[in-house]
């Protein structure tokens, strides 16, 4: 949905909302804080019935903001219809987040392909640039206005194509990076990684979770990874990056983590808790060269 | 291995090959020596225990199986066809006149650590009711460091009977405070999940609610978590709970995560 000021986002945004609660959807939206409010007074006693957040309390991560909305249509599973608004604070500068979030945008499309979602994904034409515009036309099949019209993207891009495009376009920045080998002693490169985030002024609170994931995906590396793994950490300007590469088949860089893990199955919840615990997540793979990074925020 | 007679199902848990063949072949001379028939099963060895019994079995009473092709026969688990395999194998020794029958071996690695383990503890259950009551011995072998430690609980929990034939593992240390009460020392990874099996399985059968005190562990990883997940489940079908105290602040929220927040029986102090 693109607009331009909080009026349009309200002539857009506001149908949706009301339409689903008079039909009895459960209804999420999180925007940015004017929107909110805007949505807030409009609905009235109708707000009770949608859950509105915020954008600031939501997005803390790609991860966890798409968690979070899956968690939501998980939560009410006999619903016909979940309805979601999304509106990121787009990470302008950090090319990396920005073309996380597009990869979240992307699948998406996948996600709700199978579930009864119905999503309103609201762009501000003034304040976000071009390429993220361009981004919003690539990952939604559908673009409307608050004019209420709905046209097809004729710019959409089928997830498995634009996630592989988002994935090839990212490159190590410049920097020094500190090498180790992954061994079976795991417990030296943690050791080794954990003494590198401290000295990056990670939050120590934040350091376990984030040692969790380094270790998870440390180890998938060795299993998987062909014989031949290791690891590197940097510092970038808002994060500290630790990157585990292998040579093996590697994985899906479409959806590899982004589900929840269900029922008995313990394969694949590694990927899904880094997803979970770190600020960014990015995955390269091509067969024999597979990288997994992962940035924790300083300070 | 002089303990086990008739309707025994018993677990063998070892971490040398080498200490594996030795307690098999012991398994196995003593029904030499009563003339039982006796029922291989062949998994990840040299060949040498399976030439031995071949040398000094009389005709008809040794059979052996590749782990491959009695577990996966199809190139996938069935355990419905593997527990029919059984059942006409043990039909077969006692048509050719032996009415005690000694069974010992495993499975093969490609099912014990692939995403099919979980199933094994069923299998094994259901194992143990077809040769109570039919002159069966049987010691099922798992490899600790080859097999899904989440699984290998399981595994242990289907079994009356289990012998540890484990090394002490100097990467982590766990003392018995009390038969409920665990101190492990060190940390909980992939590479020493399986040293904990052990004790915590000795644990769960002493008939108590269980403590894990982790003071001086410095790091799970996710298997660890899936194992006390897992072993809370276990105690909970007793209406028990596991207490895994001086857990990190941030395991809640990251099992919350994984769907584990949530599990009976479970609690994080």
């Amino acid at each position: 949905m693109l607009y331009e000021g909080t009026d349009e986002f309200l002539a857009a945004a506001l149908p949706f909302v009301s339409d689903g609660v008079a039909a009895g959807d459960p209804v999420i939206a999180v925007a940015h804080t004017p929107n909110v409010a805007a949505l807030r007074e409009a609905l009235g006693a109708d707000g009770a019935a949608v859950e509105l957040v915020e954008s600031q309390d939501w997005y803390h991560s790609p991860g966890r903001a798409f968690g979070g909305f899956l968690g939501f249509a998980q939560a009410n599973p006999d619903a016909a219809c979940v309805r979601m608004i999304g509106e990121p604070i787009w990470p302008l500068g950090w090319e990396a987040a920005v073309a996380e979030y597009a990869h979240y945008e992307s699948v998406f499309n996948v996600i709700a392909g199978e579930a009864p979602i119905w999503a309103l994904c609201p762009y501000d034409t003034v304040a976000l640039p071009d390429a993220i515009l361009d981004h919003a036309l690539h990952t939604h099949p559908e673009v409307c206005t608050y004019r209420g019209g709905v046209a097809p993207s004729d710019r959409f891009t089928d997830p498995e194509t634009y996630c592989a495009h988002l994935a090839g376009r990212t490159v190590l920045p410049g920097v020094r990076a500190r090498r180790f080998p992954v061994t079976h002693d795991l417990a030296a490169l943690r050791r080794s990684v954990e003494q590198e985030a401290v000295h990056a002024s990670v939050d120590p609170r934040n350091v376990g979770p984030f040692m969790l994931a380094v270790h998870e995906a440390a180890a998938n590396a060795l299993t998987h990874g062909g014989g031949d793994a290791s690891a590197r950490t940097w510092i970038e300007d808002r994060t500290f990056v630790c990157e585990i590469a292998d040579r093996g088949p590697g994985l899906s860089e479409t959806v590899a983590g982004y589900v929840p893990p269900e029922g008995e199955a313990h394969r694949g919840r590694g990927l899904w808790m880094t997803r979970q615990v770190c600020d960014l997540v990015e995955v390269q793979s091509r067969e024999g060269d597979t990288r997994v990074r992962l940035h924790v925020r300083r300070g | 291995m002089s303990g086990l007679g008739p309707g025994d199902h018993a677990c063998l848990v070892f971490d040398i090959p080498a200490r594996r063949d030795a307690l098999v072949l012991s398994f196995f001379e003593e029904g030499l020596l009563r003339g039982d028939g006796l029922v291989y099963v062949d998994s990840g060895t040299d060949g040498r225990v399976a030439a031995d019994l071949s040398r000094r079995a009389t005709d008809g009473q040794l059979i052996v199986i590749r782990g491959e092709d009695a577990y996966l026969q199809a190139g996938g688990f069935e355990p419905d066809r593997v527990l029919t395999m059984w059942g006409e194998t043990i039909r077969t020794l006692r048509a050719a006149g032996f009415s005690s029958i000694r069974s010992a071996g495993g499975p093969p690695l490609a099912l014990t650590c692939n995403g099919h383990s979980h199933e094994l503890p069923d299998y094994e259950r259901r194992a143990g009711e077809l040769i109570a009551g039919r002159s069966v011995t049987a010691m099922c072998a798992y490899d600790m460091r080859k097999t899904d430690a989440t699984a290998l609980l399981g595994i242990v929990d289907a079994h009356p009977i289990v012998i540890y034939a484990v090394r002490p593992d100097g990467r982590l240390r766990v003392e018995q405070e009390s038969p409920t009460r665990l101190h492990p020392r060190g940390w909980i990874d992939v590479t020493t999940l399986g040293s904990l099996v052990g004790p915590l399985s000795d644990a769960l059968a002493s008939g108590g609610n269980v403590e894990i005190d982790l003071r001086d562990v410095d790091f799970v990883d996710l298997g660890g978590w899936r194992l006390f997940v897992e072993a809370a489940g276990l105690l909970a079908e007793q209406s028990l709970d596991l207490t895994v105290r001086s857990a990190p602040e941030w395991a809640v929220s990251v099992l919350g995560m994984l769907g584990y927040g949530e599990e009976e029986g479970l609690i994080l102090q």
